[in-house]
Parts: structure tokens; sequence; C-alpha cells
């Protein structure tokens, strides 16, 4: 938590629909693990942030979730993307790069 | 939409949502804690270090449990409260359309609580009504009839798929003695009613099956509650009395609950007998009585349709009291809505959905009405909406804050709706028992007529306020607040079509109301075709199971003797028929067809047996043929005109022949005028035969000067059994019995298209009133121009007067198809009645007028200098 930087409000949504659009269903802690693992530990998200923004997707129809066993043989509830959450993820990224090529573009001026 | 949609899901399944989420947290912090503890670090450790690691859960859970509610409720809560700010700040807006609400919800939910009460529950006061059904054998014709005593006992042996059959019959009883001796409708019932039905019966019990034989009939009687309350002031120690029922002591053991006195079969019933008892109340008469309702209830496993199979197959080998074999069985719940009948073009429920037809087009009017105001109030609103639109509100939330607006209007008009609703049913239903015969049911304000409240405030909100609130936030509302101009035209003619539709729905139900009104004055100034005045109905008690055929015979030759010796001009005419005149439809029918026809051909016919000089007492003349007299046969007949119309169009009907019944042979002798003995609306077919002394109790009728003379009938009465008693009822009191019931129906239409009338002039007024408002600048400049006041009246008022016209004609023809529907509640008044149309005409443009008069003025007393310094 601690070491963890301020995404900009949207930015974890964002992450959460690409590391489900390249994987088969994730439990929550995964996606958290694999966030870290892939960010080279820099993204360590906390619950209190994480199964908010997993509920914000499951109301805005992006990801559907359904209980399975884990790897441990415990109950998890595994999501995995839904077609409007394919689409809606492209429309995000697209939006964010054109977001961080204009923070570049600023920072980059003389 | 569906992000709404799983909103409400999720509040309906919030438990399991929670339980999910918990679960899923605690799974995450145990995963985190076996990780840590895999890099090395003791159990309470890593526990406590996960757990700080990740936060506390409780934060967590209460964060994502904030994303399904809380800015949801909190918007709604925010426009909600937008809304109420708003409508105080224009009392006077929000006042008349919340009366206007009230006032038509409350109409709505009265009527709903009223069929939710009468026409939708099964019999109360009986536990477990869902498996209680009413069954019922079908005639050869298709309609459904009861069952006879035999009939009742085969399928009490054999069916399986119900647990049992009860069987129960109304009959009048006299209970007293001596000089309190007075009729009571009482309920015959099988031993096993109770029981079956799962009446309870306090304090006492119901009958036992051994106390319903007829081999040993029992004299015991459970009481209905308002009998015990009336009569014994409800005693607690009732059971064991005895009472005298028809002169023989009854032993009473019980008292039926209070609800059950509001089941259809129960209702005004202040006795429950056995059956077999039958033979102890009138033991001179045939002990089977003709026909038996028969009610049974489902067997524990069973299905209805189970039990539909099942009856109707047995019903095959039944027979009906009229020796015919059915086609068939029904059952039905004991739903007032489900008996056979009910349902008919004729029945109750026709009458009921005129009136929600009526109720529903005044609740259009309002709607228009409303909108047209909110229109109106919108357009004042342009300003603070496009500021908020340009301040970068989304168009949808404006147009939901909007309808939130409307739906909070809707919702204040329900509550007092509903208030409304709560007392008025009883107002109403007092107002009906009074002129009306039993009207068996209870009503209540509940959770079914609160939810149509609900319902019905938010259907208006969205009937009137979704248009304007679209209107009110179209894009170009920016340019119209930089260019101060007059509204979108789109604007106006959505402004032209709610007044239309106003005016129209207003001529509908006007023209309606104005026939319907003038058909009951028709009604008033109806003529009877014969008689009425000066004839008096007697009836005849006689003391029950005492009389035989025999004694009958004696008593009523013995009276006829006694009245041709009364002294001259006491009596003008006077015969004997088994039913007077009634107005209605009422006595019996049978089967007639012609002997070339059919058995299948027959159709019912109304009958009354008379004695020869019944047609003079009524004075309705001969018109062919002649009368029959003492010394004719019993086969013999005279017909009305309207018979000999539908069976001789062509030819001459005296000497021909007719079937009634299976082979009984009929000879026209003579045709008498019709006469509207037994309708008030189109005489129908009907046929006089002689009446022969003995078989049932007839009435008498008399003719006279003057008043009828009751003392020196009552006189020859008793001289010829004291125990006889008679009721002189005059045919006129009778007539207007049925006058004042047929009234009901118009004035309800008067007062809906009084009301419709008042919301669509004040709908003219408020459109007219605003059109000169809005273009006071346009005027003035007009005026300044020159322009004469005639100009600017017409300017102002011609565009909308059309939509008045146009309204008027599209309600002209929707009135005409209205009136032709209705047509027999008409009493012969033509549907095209060219007053009733011109009446609303002119009312509807002296409405216009005035509703215009005030704006006009208003528009040609604009002062230009004034107008034009206006901003």
């Amino acid at each position: 938590m601690s070491n963890v930087p301020d995404l900009l409000p949207g930015t974890l949504e964002l992450l959460i629909l690409k590391i489900l659009a390249d994987a088969d269903p994730m439990h929550g802690y995964g996606i958290a693990q694999h966030l870290k693992s892939v960010s080279d530990e820099v993204l360590q998200v906390g619950e209190s942030s994480l199964y908010p923004a997993l509920q914000r997707l499951l109301l805005k129809g992006w990801v559907k979730g359904a209980w399975g066993a884990s790897e441990n043989n415990r109950r998890a509830r595994f999501y995995t993307l839904t077609a409007a959450g394919r689409k809606q993820l492209a429309v995000e990224r697209r939006e964010f790069d054109r977001l961080i090529v204009a923070i570049h573009k600023v920072l980059n001026s003389a | 939409m569906r992000e709404l949609l799983r909103r409400v899901w999720y509040v309906i399944r919030q438990r399991q949502f929670e339980r999910d989420l918990a679960e899923e947290i605690e799974f995450h912090r145990a995963m985190a804690q076996r990780d840590l503890e895999q890099h090395g670090v003791g159990t309470v450790t890593a526990d406590s270090m996960a757990r700080r690691m990740l936060g506390n859960t409780t934060l967590a859970r209460e964060d994502s449990r904030g994303v399904w509610i809380w800015p949801w409720l909190e918007s709604i809560w925010q426009d909600a409260a937008y809304a109420m700010r708003n409508l105080r700040r224009q009392p006077g807006f929000t006042a008349v359309v919340v009366l206007v609400l009230a006032t038509v919800i409350g109409l709505h939910t009265t009527l709903v609580s009223i069929v939710a009460g009468v026409v939708l529950r099964p019999w109360p006061g009986i536990r477990d009504a869902d498996g209680v059904l009413e069954i019922y054998l079908i005639e050869p014709t298709g309609r459904a009839a009861p069952f006879s005593l035999a009939a009742y006992r085969t399928l009490a042996e054999q069916v399986t798929s119900l647990a049992g059959v009860a069987a129960s019959m109304a009959d009048d009883v006299r209970i007293g003695t001596g000089e309190n001796v007075r009729s009571t409708a009482s309920l015959l019932v099988s031993g096993n009613f109770f029981d079956l039905l799962r009446i309870s019966v306090a304090p006492g019990r119901g009958f036992a099956p051994d106390e319903d034989r007829s081999t040993a009939p029992q004299p015991v009687v459970v009481l209905a509650w308002d009998f015990w309350q009336s009569h014994f002031g409800g005693d607690p120690a009732i059971v064991g009395r005895t009472v005298r029922i028809n002169d023989v002591p009854f032993t009473i053991i019980g008292v039926a609950n209070r609800e059950f006195g509001a089941a259809e079969p129960a209702y005004g019933k202040q006795l429950f007998l056995p059956l077999a008892s039958r033979t102890l109340l009138r033991p001179t008469e045939v002990p089977a009585p003709c026909c038996v309702d028969v009610t049974g209830r489902l067997a524990p496993s069973a299905t209805r349709q189970q039990a539909r199979a099942e009856v109707d197959t047995l019903s095959r080998d039944l027979v009906l009291p009229g020796d015919t074999k059915p086609r068939g069985a029904r059952l039905t719940g004991t739903e007032f809505i489900a008996r056979p009948g009910r349902t008919d073009s004729v029945g109750p429920l026709a009458a009921l959905s005129a009136v929600s037809a009526g109720l529903i087009l005044v609740w259009l009017i309002a709607c228009a009405n409303i909108g047209n105001l909110l229109l109106a109030r919108a357009a004042g609103r342009v300003q603070e909406i496009g500021i908020r639109l340009s301040l970068g509100a989304s168009r949808r939330r404006i147009v939901r804050q909007l309808l939130t607006e409307g739906f909070v209007l809707a919702l204040a008009g329900s509550a007092i709706g509903v208030g409304v609703a709560y007392e008025l049913p009883f107002a109403i239903l007092h107002f009906l028992s009074e002129t009306t015969t039993a009207f068996p049911f209870r009503v209540a304000v509940d959770g079914v007529v609160l939810g149509y409240a609900v319902l019905l405030a938010g259907l208006s909100a969205a009937a009137f306020g979704l248009a304007p609130s679209l209107l009110a936030t179209r894009s170009d509302v920016a340019a119209v607040l930089n260019e101060r101009q007059g509204p979108p035209a789109a604007r106006l003619a959505l402004r032209g079509l709610l007044l239309g539709v106003q005016v129209a729905l207003s001529v509908v139900l006007l023209v309606t109301a104005g026939l319907l009104v003038r058909g009951a004055e028709q009604a008033g100034a109806f003529d009877p075709g014969f008689a009425v005045n000066d004839v008096s109905a007697v009836s005849f008690d006689l003391p029950p199971g005492t009389y035989d055929e025999a004694q009958k015979r004696a008593f009523f030759g013995d009276l006829t003797e006694a009245l041709y010796g009364m002294p001259q001009g006491a009596i003008d005419a006077f015969g004997f028929a088994t039913w007077e005149p009634t107005f209605i439809r009422r006595g019996y029918v049978s089967p007639i067809r012609l002997p070339d026809e059919a058995p299948a051909q027959a159709r019912m016919i109304s009958y009354v047996d008379v004695s020869p000089h019944y047609l003079n007492v009524l004075k309705i003349p001969i018109v062919a043929g002649r009368n029959f007299d003492t010394s004719d046969p019993s086969s013999v007949v005279v017909i009305n005109e309207a018979m000999a119309r539908q069976y001789w169009p062509a030819g001459n009907p005296i000497g021909k022949t007719f079937l009634l019944g299976r082979s009984d042979i009929r000879q026209v002798v003579g045709v008498m005028r019709d006469a509207h003995t037994h309708s008030m609306g189109t005489v129908r077919p009907i046929f006089y035969a002689p009446l022969r002394f003995g078989r049932v109790v007839p009435k008498l009728l008399v003719r006279t000067s003057g008043a009828a003379p009751s003392a020196a009938l009552k006189r020859i009465v008793s001289s010829l059994d004291p125990r006889v008693r008679i009721q002189i009822t005059p045919l006129s009191a009778q007539l207007e019995a049925r006058i004042e019931e047929s009234k009901w129906g118009p004035r309800l239409a008067a007062v809906l298209g009084g009301f419709a009338l008042v919301l669509s002039t004040v709908g003219m007024f408020g459109v007219f009133a605003y059109a000169v408002r809005q273009r006071t600048r346009e005027i003035g400049i007009r005026m300044a121009l020159g322009a004469q006041p005639s100009t600017v009246v017409r300017l102002i008022l011609g565009g909308h007067s059309r939509a008045v016209v146009a309204g008027l004609v599209v309600g002209f023809f929707g009135a005409i198809a209205a009136s032709i529907v209705m047509r027999s509640g008409l009493h012969g008044l033509s549907p095209f009645d060219p007053i009733s149309y011109l009446g609303v005409a002119v009312l509807l443009a002296a409405a216009g007028l005035a509703a215009s008069y005030v704006p006009a003025r208003r528009a040609v007393r604009v002062d230009p200098v004034v107008a034009l310094r206006y901003e």
C-alpha cells in the first residue's frame, strides 16, 4: 500500500481489464499478484482499492464473476472479460495513450 | 438501462452480494497470509502483516458496496430534494397539479380497491381458500347450471380428486312466534359444509355429518355472526338455546365467523340449517329441493386440472334438474369474477369496465393538461436548463431531474389520492347498498391498492413529463437562450397536440355523459305501455310447511270469491300472476322451439302464468286473436308482438303452435301489444299462459282508482287464514326504484364529464394565457405599428384554435363510437341524439371562449411602450 503510486482515476480498472483480456479467468488475489509481478513490484494494490474497482466493473457489465475452486481448493470468485469489457478496453487504451502522449508533451516542452 | 437493472438486482439480492464479497476478501487475505508464510514469516506475524499490508477489510467491503448503492441513491435524493425546492417555489402550480392528480388518482384507486376487494378475492372467512372450487354443470345451451340433489349425491360418492363436495341452497324461513314472526334468509347446507370449507365456528361448532341425514333430520342451527349480534346481543352463552324456525324449535349449536358473512353464499343469510332439516321446516312440500350449489375442496395431492378432468367425465352420467343431460362440468375458484356469467357483456364487469374506461379518459386529460403546464414551465426555465447544459450537465441527467420532479408531484398526488380511496369506497358502497340488493364484499386499501397508486404515479409522471422534458433539453436550447425568440416549433406543435387530445377526450366523455343523462331523463318520462300508477302487487306469506297443493288451491279459490264479493268500486280489476311486472328481466324462462325446429335450436323465452283478467288489470290490449278465459285448456297462450315478430315475422301467429321444453305443445290464441313489463329498454319476447292455482304461490294484482284498499284486503285475507301475511307494493314504487337505479351510471358519467370539462377549460386557458405572455413583445411591436386589436387576438388564438377544432372533430367521432358501444344503456335514445352533440359543442365553445377571454383582453391591452421596454 505504502509504496503504491497514486494512479490516475480509472487506471486501475484499465489495468484489470488488460490483465483479464490476456489471461484465463482469475480471482482477485491473482489479479493483484499478476499486477505486482508484471510491474516489477511497483504496482501493489490493496483490497480496499481492488475490490471496489472490481465491483465497478461488474456493475458496468465489463467483467463477470463465477465461483470456482482456487489452486489451494478454496472457493474463490474468478473474473472474466465480457464482450462489452473487451470493447471498453480498446476505448480506454486509446484514451490512456492520448493522455500519456499529452503528459509527455507537457513534460518535454521547453 | 442494463446498469439500472443490475443495481436493482443488487438491491434485491443484497445479502447474497455481501456474503460473496466478504468471502472473496477473506480469501484474498488468506492467500496473502499463505504467501507471506511461505517466505518464512511466522504465522502470527504473517497474519497481522497480511492484514496491515492489505488495509482494512471492512473499509474494502464498504467501498465495494458503495459502488453499487451510494452514488445512485445520493443522486436520486439530490434530484428529489432539488425538485421539492423548485416546486415549493411555485406553490400555485404545485397545488393545481397535485390537486388534479389527487382527484384522478383517488378515483382510480377507489375503483381498484373495490375491484380488488370485490372481484378478485376468494370467499373470506374460510381457511385455505385456494383449494375451494365451485362446481357447475353445463347445459346443452352452454349455460352453467346448478346440480340436482341426486346429481350432487352421485358426484359426492364418486369423485376422488376432491377431498369432498358440499351443497348449499338459499331458502326463506320464518323465525319467532306470534306477532314477532319475521321472514329471514337462510342457507341450507350439507352436513360437511363447515368442516370441508374450514369455516371456523365460535362459540359452538358447525354441523356434524350425522345431523344431515334425510332419514333422521336434526333440528339444529348455526347462526350468522351478524344475526347473533343483532338478535342475541352477541350472548356468549348462546349455544344450547332454542329458536323457533317455521314454528319448529331448533337448537343453536354455533355461530359462524364474522368474515364468512361476506362470502357470496352466506351474504345476507341469518341462519345456516342442515339440508335434511327441510323436511322439518316444510313437512307438506315435496321433500327434494330443485337444485343446490356445489362447492368442493381439492384432495391434498390433486391439482385443479385433475379435478376438472375427473368431474367433467363424471358429469356425463349426471342429469340436470330439467331432466336433460349436461354437456360437461365447470370448476371455478370462489372469486366473484370466476363465476360463470360475470364477464358477460351485460354482466357487472361490463359496467365496471365502462366506469374504468371513463376514468382512464379523465386520467389522460389530466396528464395532457399537466403536460401542457409543464411545457409552459419548462419554457420559463429555458435559462436555468441552458446554463446547466452549458456547465456540462448531460442531457440525460437533466431529463432525469425533470422526470423526478414530475414523479415527486405525482407521488404527492397519489398519497392524497390513496387517502381519498381510503374513505370513498365505503361512502360509495354505503350509498349503493341502499338502492340495490346485496353487495357481499368488504373493501380495504391494501398492498395491491398501494402498489397500484405508486404505479399510477409513475405512469402519470412518464405520461405528462417525458415529452416536455425531452423538448426542454433539446440541444438548441442555448440558441433559444441567446436569441430570446419564441419557443421552437416542435414545442408549439406538442402543445397543440396536447390541447387537441384534451379537447377530443373531453368531447367523448361529455357526449357520453350527455347521452346517458338524456337517456335517464327519457326513462323518467318512460311510457311502460301498461297501467302502472293505479296497480298494486300483493304478495302472500303463507305459513310454511302447512299448505299443500290442495290447500293452496282452496285458499286462492276462496280469495277470488271474496274479492268478487267486495263492494262495488273498491277494486276496479284484479288478477293473479306468478310474477308481477318488475321492469327488469326476472321470472321464469323456458326453452321454446317451433315444431319444425331441432331441439338444439330452442331459445330461452320468458313466460308468466296469469289468470285471465291479468291483461285487463294492466290494461294491455289484445291486438290480434283473443285473450284466454277460464274455459280454455292450459295449453293456450297469449304472446306479445315481439314474440310474434320473432317467430312468425310474415304470417299470422293465431292458431300456430310451438314446443315448450321437450314436448309440451302450446297454441297461440292471441297477441298482446308490447309492454315494458320486464325491461325498460327493448321489449323482449314473452308469453302468458293460464295460471292454475295449487303449485306456486302467485301474486295478486289489483287496479284501483285511488290508493289500494290495504285494510280491506288484509281483513279478507285474515278471515280466510289469520296466519297468512300480505305485503302490498304499488307498481309505481317498483318502477321508481328501477329508474333510480338506472340513474347511477348517468350520475357518475356526469361527474366525470364535468371533471373533464373543468380540466380542459383550465387547459385551454393555460395555453392561451401562456401564448400571450410569450409574445408580449411581438404584440407590442405590432400594436405600435398600428395593428388592430382583432388582428392581434386572431394572431394569438389562431394557432391553438386549430388544435381545439381538430380535437372537437376527432372527439365527435370518438363519441359516436363510444355511444354505439353503450347503446343498450340509453333507454331507447338514439346514439346520434342531436341535442347531446350540439349541447356539448356549445358547451365546449363557451368554455373555449371563456378560457380565451382573459388572455385575449390581456393581449389587446398590451401597452407597446411597456412591452418594448421589457428587458
